[in-house]
């Protein structure tokens, strides 16, 4: 069920109301059902895939409480295989069969493995490490492990962050699914708020973005170097909008009902690093592999070339856990060279004693950089393969004033769209936030910001981007 | 106080989510709301189903129930045709009004698109005719012979007829699971949503907002519709990368194998007892009002006119092509009451032609009184 449908508008109304109307023993049975619902309208025979790994790691955390020693491990690592093989067979398996094919075939072989066509399981990425973090926080004996089955499932599947997070920790979110919850009319008016502004800017700014990108990713042939830059920048914003919409309103939607999800971003396109940006985008995701994969290899408590691999290591992992295509892998590998240069450029500037660019100027120029470096490795994300991407560069490498630019949206669109994406920087800029206390203020404001979605959005179903991975 | 309330807002919602849920009971309800106060009635056909998916306003008019310029001819054809009907929208929206084939004994129709096939038991004292209607931007979809003789199984007897029906109960009981399960999981559960709460005349003004804000703004519409000055056209119909375009090339193999399943067709219903089958391919608005909007394909001229052609044709081209009124709404894909007037004189006249020719039958014809 898409967040930007009506469906969801009626389910969500429908599954509050039945929330707060039912005694707390019975919610958690409610929001399960509510969950299992949520995620089956996408493809119904998928949750017996979800099932299958909430079974395993269910059992596998209470033997990894209840066993001591080596015996413990190996729960964990039936766990992670159980988990990690769902992830390598629906996500990974025609990928490395594609380049196993590719490889054998330079010796004139064909794969002997069968392609298959199935489809990839909607959020698979996210709660496959949501539940994985569970099995390692209860084997790091950082959390005690969940006794009712009921409760981990829905720890894994409350239905706001089951398909594109935040991905959640158990520390934070399973006591709160035990937790008696009571109606908070201002957590009411702050979550609605979160979810209404979420909403606001997936169909107004990044599905009216999402035009222009889409148009011009499709017809690389024909486009040239200025308008493949301004589609560039373009999804910078298409994909911010479209992924903090659906983190606003899965946070507003499980603030509504009491329960404090983490936040995922943080202003990103403001940052002065790459390593700022990261602790910025995605946060969820980005302290999963810091926590979990980073930490687990040494993190910077070892050699420095180690540490250094160790960085490399994780932000190509991270690529691909996107998606089964050589483009994530390169754009991890790009988010993790553009670290190893920090890191060099640091202690190059230490070294020779070169003082840092301060004041204003020196801020805008970090940002503007950082910036930049994002952009172009989002070209490798969006590009739909590794020579498309080169084909853009070169356009964009090529760029000439005397080229005209050609949009599928008129002059004052794209200018809408250009004023759109300044009155959101200005925000983040100036961590402007609706206010919700005055209820008539939050009944107005709440009101023009669903009235201008309805008349400037746009409504084509369009799926989020996340959902993909 | 507040938990009234929410009880109201939740047994609203859910009984609105239900109905969504069933496309039978949504149509139900659209049924309930067009008949009842005009305020909660719905627009989406009220001005046509362009108005209805772009909203403009420009373009809103509601359609008319009679035809203004074509009058409706009169031929005293005898009670004694059996009509079988295979037919899209065209004449699906005038299947309701008795009047259109009260002469004949017997209309049994079936949507185009619809996989049951008629099952039947042709009746040998009677004239049976086989009609299809397909619009010309369905036509190359289905013009193959395979789709178009599964439309139709002619039985030897009754009994069989009614095993077959009885089997078709069965196999429906049989599948109440999956009917149970396509229920709750009904992908157009959110379009019916949709319909449902936002499909209500009084709200026709703040979506005509909308739309002539992003078209006089933005010049975008939906889409699935083309704004020219005086019509709206359905997109499908214009984009020449699809096959339903009037400007989508037709190469000439194609038009010959499409002759040769509309003969194999033919010989195949005649072969099953059937005393006549007619076709008609009703042209898309823009083949007629705007052909030069791009190079138009000839789709119908290339069919109808082709000499090897053995499938009786009712061809409306040129006839719409002369006509001095407006054989189409202006918002609307369809033909409107006098381009549908136009058909069934042609239709009646083809029927009336083949009694007539039947001179052995004993039945008294008589001609137009027009």
């Amino acid at each position: 069920m898409l967040f930007n449908s009506l469906q969801f508008l009626y389910f969500f109304v429908i599954v509050i109301i039945l929330y707060f109307l039912l005694p707390h023993k019975f919610r958690w049975i409610h929001l399960l059902l509510a969950s299992s619902y949520f995620y089956m309208v996408f493809f119904p025979v998928y949750i017996l895939i979800l099932g299958f790994t909430i079974i395993i790691d269910y059992f596998a955390g209470l033997y990894l409480e209840k066993l001591q020693g080596k015996n413990r491990k190996i729960f964990l690592v039936i766990s992670l295989i159980a988990n990690i093989g769902v992830l390598a067979v629906f996500k990974y398996y025609n990928f490395l069969n594609q380049n196993l094919s590719d490889f054998l075939s330079i010796f004139g072989h064909h794969s002997p493995l069968p392609i298959l066509s199935i489809l990839l399981p909607i959020g698979l990425s996210f709660h496959t490490f949501q539940a994985m973090s569970y099995t390692i926080e209860v084997y790091r004996n950082n959390v005690k492990a969940e006794k009712n089955f009921g409760i981990y499932a829905l720890y894994v599947m409350f239905f706001p962050q089951l398909v594109a997070g935040p991905i959640e920790r158990p520390q934070n979110l399973l006591p709160q699914l035990h937790q008696r919850h009571h109606f908070d009319f201002e957590e009411f008016k702050c979550g609605l708020m979160q979810m209404a502004f979420g909403f606001f800017k997936k169909v107004v700014i990044a599905d009216r973005l999402a035009m222009v990108v889409d148009d011009v990713y499709g017809h690389v042939d024909t486009q040239n170097g200025s308008t493949m830059l301004v589609a560039a920048f373009f999804y910078a914003f298409q994909i911010y909008c479209d992924f903090s919409g659906y983190s606003d309103i899965a946070i507003g939607a499980a603030r509504i009902m009491g329960i404090k999800l983490m936040i995922n971003f943080n202003v990103p396109y403001f940052s002065k690093s790459i390593a700022e940006f990261w602790k910025r985008w995605h946060i969820s995701l980005s302290t999963w592999f810091k926590d979990y994969l980073y930490i687990s290899l040494g993190g910077n408590r070892v050699s420095v070339p180690r540490w250094l691999i160790n960085l490399f290591l994780v932000f190509l992992i991270s690529g691909l856990w996107h998606g089964a295509n050589w483009t994530f892998v390169i754009w991890g590998a790009l988010h993790g060279s553009y670290m190893l240069f920090a890191i060099a450029k640091n202690k190059l500037n230490t070294y020779l004693k070169i003082p840092a660019i301060k004041g204003g100027v020196g801020k805008i120029l970090q940002i503007s950089t950082t910036f930049f470096l994002v952009c172009f490795a989002w070209i490798f994300f969006r590009a739909t393969n590794f020579s498309h991407a080169m084909q853009i560069i070169n356009k964009i490498a090529h760029i000439s004033l005397k080229d005209n630019l050609s949009f599928i949206l008129n002059s004052t669109e794209m200018w809408f769209c250009i004023i759109l994406i300044l009155i959101l920087l200005l925000k983040e800029r100036f961590y402007l936030k609706i206010q919700t206390r005055n209820t008539t203020t939050f009944f107005i404001v709440i009101a023009l910001v669903i009235f201008s979605s309805y008349l400037f959005g746009i409504f084509n179903n369009k799926q989020f981007i996340y959902f993909q991975f | 106080m507040k938990r009234i309330i929410a009880y109201i807002v939740l047994f609203i919602a859910l009984a609105l989510y239900a109905v969504s849920c069933s496309n039978l009971l949504s149509e139900k309800y659209t049924d309930f709301r067009y008949n009842g106060n005009i305020l909660f009635s719905y627009d989406k056909q009220r001005y046509g189903d362009l108005f209805g998916i772009s909203f403009l306003p420009g373009y809103k008019y509601e359609s008319t129930k009679e035809p203004s310029y074509v009058s409706k001819q009169k031929y005293n054809i005898p009670k004694i045709v059996d009509l079988y009907m295979i037919n899209d929208s065209y004449l699906g929206f005038h299947l309701a009004l008795d009047s259109n084939f009260s002469d004949m004994s017997k209309l049994v129709h079936k949507d185009l698109f619809d996989t049951v096939a008629i099952k039947t038991v042709l009746d040998t004292n009677k004239v049976n005719i086989l009609l299809f209607e397909v619009s010309e931007r369905y036509f190359r979809y289905i013009s193959d012979s395979i789709t178009l003789m599964k439309q139709v199984a002619v039985l030897k007897d009754r009994g069989l007829l009614q095993k077959k029906i009885q089997e078709t109960i069965q196999e429906k009981q049989a599948g109440i699971f999956s009917d149970i399960v396509s229920y709750i999981f009904n992908p157009q559960t959110n379009q019916n949503l949709e319909f449902n709460t936002f499909d209500y005349h009084f709200i026709t003004p703040i979506r005509e907002l909308k739309a002539q804000l992003n078209y006089k703004l933005f010049n975008r519409t939906s889409k699935e519709v083309v704004v020219s000055d005086h019509n709206l056209y359905f997109a499908e119909t214009i984009d020449t990368t699809l096959k339903s375009s009037s400007f989508n090339p037709l190469p000439d193999e194609e038009v010959m194998q499409t002759i040769a399943y509309l003969n194999a067709s033919y010989k195949y219903y005649k072969r099953l007892g059937f005393d006549e089958v007619y076709f008609t391919i009703v042209p898309n608005p823009v083949s007629i009002l705007c052909p030069e909007r791009s190079k138009y394909n000839n789709l119908i001229p290339k069919i109808t006119h082709n000499p090897d052609l053995k499938m009786p044709m009712i061809d409306l081209f040129d006839i719409f092509m002369k006509s001095p009124t407006p054989v189409y709404y202006r918002s609307d894909t369809h033909w409107n009451e006098d381009g549908f007037t136009i058909w069934l004189n042609e239709f009646h006249k083809r029927v009336y032609n083949l009694i007539l020719q039947r001179s052995k039958n004993p039945c008294k014809v008589v001609g137009p009184n027009t």
